[in-house]
């Protein structure tokens, strides 16, 4: 996925995709194109000229982008109505954020009911249970977790994973094509679940546990919004 | 987009001078034509079957995919917040085309599809996956496979 990588390691046969990391074969719902890509890879089989380095010639398939590359039309799945008590996350993190889940699950039923399947549960635990486990991880780090088969910090880093699948695979059943980046400003900037991970990745911070410690550099919060750990420690 | 060109300065700086594993030689064979060949797929995508052992830090180790499992039992349990989610969550072969490799079989383009297809975790220093790289490639040879994609994400 990244020539400069390639060109270091020079494999013996590699074919450069200038696709976004996470899609080596484009985009998805696109076989045709998925082929494309497929068969460019095999034939370099063929080839004994190595060590070769090609690129694919194309993009990927998709809706056009707007000026600043966001595709438009896709709207945040949230919408807080009248009748809503307004719960604040810092008083009431599990409410609130369970006040919030309850809105976005038609839409995520209807992704699923569109897709015939989910990426929610990989922790191999009950939603609500791994919702309780973050938004009480939050005060104390040492609450027990869900699953004792599996260290601490592994079961935070998948309960945050079925988290993030929920909502994003909510925000995905939205009209709209959106971006993994918009639906990650959206999730990680304006929602409560992306104020409690904040709030998760702190308590890791300060936990006083080096792998806590760690995965709170990277593995809550990705590289694109690490700005928002500053903006939740000054708040 | 989640593109290394949008990441911040610093992080795009890092990752692009990550260093790399440097090898002596490359080893590259002559291949047999494409219609004979047998192929598996190498993901260092974090997938596993629903229900299998999720990766975690340092996981070395592979999973074993199935060549007929189905699509809503691929599952992906990477460490990485770093990379797009979006498209395996609609479609499985965005990152790992299982289902467009049984078409080329059927087409007569490639011979056919390895019976086992298999996962990393990319996040672990390649050294480390070593050992299960040499099991995973004994289990290959007993399948008769001829050759390999690796499927980066």
């Amino acid at each position: 996925m990244v020539r400069q990588h390639s060109e270091k390691i020079r494999p013996p046969r590699a074919l450069v995709c200038p696709f976004e990391l996470g899609r080596p074969f484009g985009s998805p719902n696109e076989p045709e194109f998925q082929k494309r890509v497929l068969v460019e890879v095999l034939k370099l089989l063929e080839r004994t000229d190595g060590p070769i380095l090609d690129e694919f010639p194309d993009g990927p398939p998709g809706p056009a982008t707007n000026d600043d590359g966001d595709i438009e039309g896709w709207s945040c799945p949230v919408n807080f109505g009248d009748g809503k008590k307004d719960i604040n996350v810092d008083d009431d993190p599990l409410g609130a954020l369970n006040q919030e889940i309850d809105l976005m699950q038609s839409w995520y039923d209807l992704f699923v009911e569109k897709n015939g399947k989910t990426t929610l549960g990989i922790s191999e635990v009950e939603f609500d249970v791994c919702v309780t486990y973050l938004a009480n991880f939050i005060s104390d780090t040492d609450t027990p977790p869900p699953r004792t088969d599996i260290p601490r910090h592994q079961m935070v880093k998948l309960a945050t994973d079925d988290l993030k699948a929920f909502y994003f695979e909510a925000g995905l059943a939205r009209p709209g094509n959106a971006t993994d980046k918009e639906l990650a400003d959206w999730y990680y900037g304006d929602t409560i679940a992306g104020r409690v991970l904040l709030k998760v990745n702190e308590a890791c911070a300060n936990s006083g546990d080096k792998v806590l410690i760690g995965m709170s550099d990277r593995r809550i919060i990705p590289i694109h919004q690490q700005h928002l750990k500053q903006q939740s420690q000054s708040a | 987009m989640v593109k290394i060109d949008e990441f911040p300065d610093d992080a795009r700086t890092e990752y692009l001078n990550r260093e790399m594993p440097k090898f002596e030689d490359t080893p590259l064979l002559p291949s047999p034509p494409l219609r004979e060949q047998r192929i598996a797929l190498i993901s260092t995508a974090g997938l596993h079957r629903r229900g299998d052992r999720q990766f975690t830090e340092q996981s070395g180790d592979f999973r074993v995919i199935p060549r007929d499992l189905p699509d809503e039992d691929i599952v992906m349990s990477h460490i990485s917040t770093n990379f797009d989610r979006l498209g395996f969550m609609q479609d499985v072969d965005v990152a790992f085309p299982i289902n467009r490799l049984k078409e080329l079989a059927e087409e007569g383009v490639i011979g056919s599809v390895s019976e086992f297809h298999f996962s990393f975790m990319g996040a672990t220093p390649p050294e480390q996956m070593e050992p299960s790289i040499r099991e995973m490639v004994q289990t290959m040879k007993a399948d008769n496979v001829s050759a390999v994609v690796l499927c980066p994400v």
